[in-house]
């Protein structure tokens, strides 16, 4: 990016309690990086609580849309659809209720968009530009800003592209609640998501009312609050400051770097396609602590200066202290003098007589100057009573700042501390130095000024380290797992080995050089990695940005690249921003865990809400049932408020944050789970079978070694008996969740007109079903004759052994052999009550097999068709408890037992 | 007129011009003033006896007229001579009297001076100091930063 005069006009608009105060942020920084702000760029913020928006200090007043609460008879002449707890908030602003924000849009509608209005046209007078570059941000978990983002994003771009004919590019930042924070709030964040990714989903225009209806971003960044259970609120604030700022987003055109890299343009068609998924940042940083280091030598050198300066003005003060003592006393003599000299006075004054002369004009001199000398020293001894105050304030004020002077080498201790032992986070990495090397650098001072990050660790001898902190995360790429929200890039972790072996052998996961499981549908877009830092920083040879490349692109994204960023302000520190474009935040299959992980909490909160709850944390189409019943298709009552706001509310309720098509993907996963427990159940009914084949020795040979032997074989067939007992009684569960899981996918798949899956992908899953149902006939079988015959061999198992126990001769019947046989009979009386039990639970298996072999052939009509029916029957209990159920690995349990 | 008229006219004026400049120059009281006066009435007494000495005193004999006549001008001059001694040790009662009072002052000034220098100097403390803190303050600040 060159510099030069940039004419895109940039709008940043802060939503809420804390978007604005990220806006403010943005603000603070971009004056303390120019010095002022740039005339193509406004900054606004849209708040509902007036002392939050007071504290945002950056922000110009006029530039502030504060929304005042109306009283509630307004409210309800308004919002004819709201209920009327609603009618008032609790708390501040909206009071974390996004229905009562979406109301107070709806009240100051007007004024909100006659500011921003305002703000665009100042901008364009001011530039003659018509681009227009907005970056809207504002947090899920609140009323205003979550409430409030949308309509205000559809507006906006619609009040553009009609003044100036060209549609303004929309970013928008939006902060998830952290895994700590209330129901409310997160809920809240999930009723926007859902939104959010309604509209998204939207890219026609679909006018209404004179309101366009269709994604207005282009980027949608979300970004959490924690991180692996760390609160990350402090880098959050620092890095979306930075990011804008750092990659030129803002100021536009002044950034300071050379040759060309990301701009709005490049951006935008990276993000083409891919409109319509999330986003998010990554923020990795390493420095050099020069400021500190700087810091530490300015206290390390003022210290004892300081101190010095302390014990002087603490001697002249004792001073001072004994100087008023002796003047008190002076004046006091004084006091004495100025009586006697009156009385003199007095005395010279009243002779008279004719050898008496008096010298008027000198008395009334002297009486004169007596007075003010009697006058100054009443005066004075104020003066010495006030000073021996002051005096003793400015002894306390020392001993304030010694106190001071602790604080500052306390300061130099904490400073010197973070320089030796700092407190690294897998995204911030600062330089350890040794106190040797902090002393050698001193000296160095004004040198450390113009050396590069890499010129000072070069300095110091440890070249190596700098680029293991700096190049190596890009080489062994460390920063694709930094991103700002919880994101899981992999399915490995969460899926059974099993199924991905499976999946693997149908040839729908690769292994990819270092032999990580890659799912080619489930990869994200784009994956953009820009290092910031001044050039001399980097070292091509040892970036190898092709190898990061292709290391992503294999496992990870669709494309991925390396951007270096030569910023010469940034001569000490190497940072790493990505840019993670078109993230997918559902599960990658039934029962896995979502790949954003904030949806886990969200969701939990969301659906602890009942009906009438769940309105709070929703906004979108309440009062505008018309654009809501064009766009779903779902038919609306005219003037029927409260039917018409349940209806929404519904809609949102059953809303998934999905693609259609996405729902292709699951059907691998199922059919694995299906072939994984086929396998698992042949092994079961092998254990089962192997029972019987217990050895009994022959009656006619009784020998004690024999009787002991019997006893053992029935002891491990009672062992085996009782997990194959539990085994069936867990098969049995697994069968219905599996069941239950493929109707539901046969459900989703006709419901959500998820169109043909392609044709490559359909035979490999035909070939799965194939088997699958194969697998299942071969077992169908295998139960029916195991079950026809177990009963029978496990009563001859036992007869045999009850014969063999009834031929013991009575002469052999010590002690221990009576202790033998009762062990032997107990076991054989365990056994005859387990196989019962097993043999009920192998045939119990046989009927949910039917029902699957069924569905099985149902989704094979379907995937071979592609011709899926429009009529949505799902089964809504089902539906929930299949979302906290896993599926049990009965595998496991096999093993286990075995053992 | 003979030569001692002249003399006794000489001491009168010079009474007379005392008590002039008493009255006028000194402002001194109008008690003290009798005694110059007393001593011009003397100086004139003498003036006419010496000038009426034949009529008045010539029932005197011998040098006796001239003796009477110097006595009462001795007198006229002591009584002049005494208002003057007078005056002097009022005067210098009085500069006895100022110059007290001015060291008095002058000391008081003195401390006076003292004291503000003190007082100027714990300002300057108690500014050093405030500075002292604001440093602090602002490097805990820049350490935030940082």
């Amino acid at each position: 990016m060159e510099k030069g005069e940039d004419t895109v006009n940039r709008i940043v608009i802060g939503i809420g309690g804390q978007g604005s105060f990220i806006v403010n942020n943005i603000l603070r920084m971009l004056k303390s990086k120019t010095g002022k702000v740039p005339k193509n760029e406004e900054f606004l913020i849209i708040d509902t609580d007036q002392a939050s928006a007071s504290a945002c200090t950056e922000v110009e007043e006029r530039k502030k849309i504060i929304l005042s609460r109306p009283d509630t008879i307004l409210m309800k002449n308004a919002n004819r659809w709201l209920p009327d707890p609603y009618l008032s908030a609790a708390g501040a602003g909206c009071g974390q209720h996004r229905i009562y924000g979406r109301a107070m849009y709806n009240v100051h509608r007007e004024r909100i968009f006659s500011a921003i209005g305002a703000a665009a046209s100042e901008l364009r007078n001011r530039t003659g530009g018509k681009d227009f570059f907005i970056v809207m941000v504002c947090a899920f978990g609140g009323g205003t800003g979550s409430s409030m983002l949308l309509d205000v994003a559809i507006d906006i771009r619609d009040w553009i592209s009609k003044q100036f004919g060209s549609q303004p590019l929309i970013f928008g930042i939006g902060i998830l609640p952290s895994s700590k924070e209330s129901a409310l709030p997160t809920a809240n964040a999930l009723g926007a998501l859902k939104e959010l990714h309604f509209l998204m989903s939207h890219t026609e225009d679909i006018i209404i009312d004179d309101k366009i209806y269709s994604n207005p971003f282009k980027l949608f960044f979300l970004l959490g609050r924690d991180l692996q259970g760390l609160n990350r609120d402090e880098e959050l604030e620092r890095a979306i400051p930075r990011f804008l700022l750092d990659l030129g987003f803002l100021p536009g055109g002044t950034v300071e770097t050379k040759g060309k890299w990301l701009d709005l343009n490049d951006l935008q068609n990276r993000a083409r396609g891919y409109e319509n998924r999330f986003d998010s940042l990554g923020y990795y940083e390493c420095v050099f602590p020069t400021e500190k280091l700087f810091l530490y030598y300015d206290i390390e050198d003022e210290i004892p200066g300081v101190r010095h300066r302390l014990v002087e003005i603490e001697a002249r003060i004792s001073d001072i202290r004994g100087k008023i003592e002796s003047e008190r006393g002076e004046l006091e003599r004084f006091e004495g003098r100025i009586r006697d000299v009156q009385r003199a006075i007095e005395s010279y004054e009243s002779a008279t007589g004719l050898f008496y002369h008096a010298n008027v004009a000198a008395t009334t001199d002297a009486k004169a100057k007596l007075d003010r000398a009697r006058k100054k020293l009443s005066g004075l001894k104020e003066e010495v009573f006030d000073l021996e105050i002051r005096a003793s304030d400015a002894e306390e004020e020392k001993r304030l700042t010694e106190r001071n002077l602790e604080r500052l080498e306390a300061l130099k201790n904490k400073l010197l501390r973070d320089i030796l032992s700092p407190l690294n986070t897998r995204s911030y990495h600062q330089i350890e130095l040794s106190e040797e090397e902090i002393r050698s650098l001193k000296k160095f001072r004004e040198d450390l000024k113009t050396l590069s990050f890499f010129g000072i660790m070069k300095k110091l001898g440890r070249e190596e380290e700098f680029f293991r902190w700096t190049h190596s995360p890009i080489n062994e790429g460390d920063v694709i797992f930094n991103p700002m929200v919880n994101y899981r890039h992999s399915i490995e972790s969460t899926m059974a080995s099993r199924y991905i072996d499976i999946l693997h052998d149908y040839g729908f996961l690769s292994l990819d050089a270092q032999g990580n499981v890659v799912n080619e549908e489930e990869k994200f877009g784009h994956f953009i990695a820009v290092l910031s830092t001044r050039a001399d920083n980097f070292d091509d040879a040892r970036l190898g940005g092709g190898a990061f490349k292709s290391m992503v692109t294999e496992r990870f994204a669709k494309d991925a690249d390396v951007l270096k960023l030569d910023t010469p302000a940034r001569s000490h520190s190497f940072a790493i921003y990505t840019l993670m474009i078109g993230l997918q935040p559902w599960a990658p299959g039934p029962g896995l865990p979502p790949r954003l992980r904030e949806l886990e909490w969200l969701e939990k909160a969301y659906t602890e809400s009942d009906f009438v709850k769940l309105q709070r944390h929703h906004s979108l189409f309440y009062g505008t049932p018309k654009p809501f019943s064009v766009i779903t298709e779902i038919p609306y009552s005219p003037g029927v408020e409260e039917k018409n706001r349940d209806m929404v509310t519904n809609y949102w309720k059953d809303y998934e944050l999905l693609e259609k098509e996405v729902i292709w993907n699951d059907v691998p996963i199922v059919l694995a789970q299906c072939l994984k427990m086929f396998d698992d159940l042949l092994t079961g009914l092998d254990m089962a079978e192997d029972i019987k084949n217990v050895r009994i020795p022959d009656p006619e040979s009784y020998s004690i070694a024999n009787l002991t032997m019997l006893v053992h074989g029935l002891e491990n067939a009672s062992k085996s008996m009782e997990n194959v007992r539990r085994w069936t009684k867990e098969a049995e569960r697994g069968f219905v969740l599996l069941k239950n899981e493929l109707d539901e996918l046969i459900s989703k798949l006709r419901g959500m007109d998820a169109g043909a899956p392609a044709e490559a992908k359909a035979e490999k899953m035909l070939r799965m079903i194939d088997d699958a149902s194969r697998n299942m006939e071969i077992l169908i079988d295998r139960i029916d004759d195991l079950s026809n015959r177990f009963s029978g061999d496990i009563k001859a198992v036992i007869e045999r052994s009850m014969v063999f126990l009834g031929k013991i001769p009575s002469e052999e019947t010590t002690s221990s052999v009576i202790r033998h046989i009762t062990k032997a009979e107990s076991e054989i009386s365990k056994i005859r009550e387990d196989s019962m039990k097993v043999a009920k639970g192998i045939k119990g298996m046989g009927g949910p097999l039917a029902l699957m072999l069924s569905s099985l052939k149902e989704l094979k009509k379907i995937t071979e068709s592609g011709e899926l029916e429009a009529k949505i029957e799902v089964n809504k209990e089902r539906k929930e408890k299949m979302k906290r159920v896993e599926l049990p690995d009965l595998s496991t349990t096999l093993r286990r037992d075995e053992e | 007129m003979d030569p001692l008229s002249i003399g006794i006219l000489i001491v009168a004026l010079l009474l007379i011009v005392e008590v002039v400049v008493m009255l006028l120059k000194l402002k001194v009281d109008k008690m003290l003033l009798l005694m110059p006066l007393i001593g011009v009435i003397f100086a004139v007494i003498s003036f006419a006896l010496n000038e009426y000495r034949e009529e008045v005193l010539s029932s005197l004999s011998g040098s006796t007229p001239y003796i009477v006549i110097y006595v009462i001008l001795a007198l006229g001059v002591i009584f002049g001579l005494f208002g003057v001694a007078v005056w002097f040790r009022g005067e210098k009662e009085a500069r006895k009297l100022t110059s007290a009072v001015k060291s008095i002052d002058s000391a008081i000034t003195g401390i006076e001076s003292d004291i503000r220098g003190s007082g100027m100097e714990i300002e300057h403390f108690a500014e050093e100091m405030s500075s002292i803190k604001r440093k602090v303050e602002d490097y805990e600040t820049k350490e935030k930063g940082v």
